[in-house]
């Protein structure tokens, strides 16, 4: 854990309702993108969002402090994204799902279909499984290290390396194939 | 189209859009639910009291159920010791003769010993 991150829950122990607001304006915007990257509906993002932060409210008691705060916040961003996914299914959709059927959708007024390149981007990088999806997300969007990611996936920094690259590849081979 | 090896092109730009009210929302509805969630936890206190004098009644009466079952099986076994001994007096009130009648028919009982 950082030393800022130290201070938001110091100043949570005194005064909760101050120090969430703090820690709401703190990661409120990078988790909501997160989310975003992998439901894409605006309406299940926004609900997504809302409900990880009532969920790290009530559970901050139970934070042990052996992740740093934002790898804790964005697992549970993470789970919240896959219980919305799943919800639009049949079955769960988890990290070891083949798909998160999650699509850009013609009719969601939130999408700027008129830029193709990024439009073709976030397809490629929807048509992996979740897991590769998650990797290639935090590191290429999040800039964040392989330890941090597999804090979030409750797995190997070695492993998350490896679905890194192959994301990459796959990416790869859907936009050289697209064109 | 994206030129292998160049993700620099898209960088991290994203193609999705959001209302300028989306984040001040979110936060608006976070500490709503969180506001609300607090309130309801406080009679939490109450209903726990009500909860814990529930279990404390359904205890009692379950330890009064098993005692009064524990009083009667005593009661009949008393019952029962206090017919076979009533039973060995009178045996013992017999003659010798009618004593010894008696275990003899008991030994031919089939329906005793098959």
């Amino acid at each position: 854990m950082t030393p800022h991150e130290k201070s938001i829950l110091g100043i949570i122990g005194k005064d909760p309702e101050k120090g969430f607001r703090i820690l709401l304006s703190e990661y409120q915007e990078a988790v909501y993108w997160h989310i975003r990257r992998l439901v894409v509906s605006y309406d299940d993002a926004q609900d997504a969002t809302q409900e990880t932060f009532v969920r790290v409210f009530r559970s901050l008691s139970t934070f042990r402090g052996d992740s740093s705060l934002k790898a804790w916040i964005y697992r549970i961003a993470t789970n919240e994204a896959l219980r919305q996914l799943s919800s639009h299914r049949k079955d769960i959709v988890s990290l070891e799902s083949e798909s998160s059927g999650a699509e850009l959708v013609a009719d969601d007024g939130y999408i700027d279909f008129d830029d193709k390149v990024a439009v073709d981007f976030q397809r490629a990088i929807l048509s992996l499984p979740p897991k590769q999806q998650l990797a290639f997300n935090l590191r290429y969007y999040d800039d964040m290290s392989f330890e941090e990611i597999a804090k979030i996936a409750n797995s190997t920094a070695s492993s998350m390396k490896a679905n890194f690259h192959l994301a990459k590849i796959k990416i790869k081979d859907y936009l050289n194939s697209s064109e | 189209m994206l030129i292998d090896n160049d993700f620099k092109q898209v960088g991290k730009r994203l193609p999705y859009n959001v209302s300028p009210e989306l984040f001040s929302d979110i936060t608006a509805n976070v500490m709503d639910k969180i506001g609300k969630a607090s309130v309801e936890e406080k009679p939490l206190h109450n209903n726990s009291r009500k909860k814990i004098s529930i279990i404390a009644r359904l205890f009692l009466a379950t330890a009064a159920s098993i005692a009064i079952i524990l009083a009667i099986n005593w009661d009949l076994r008393h019952s029962a010791k206090n017919d076979i001994t009533d039973l060995e007096n009178a045996f013992c009130q017999l003659s010798s003769d009618d004593q010894e009648f008696l275990l003899d028919v008991d030994q031919q009982d089939i329906f005793l010993y098959q």
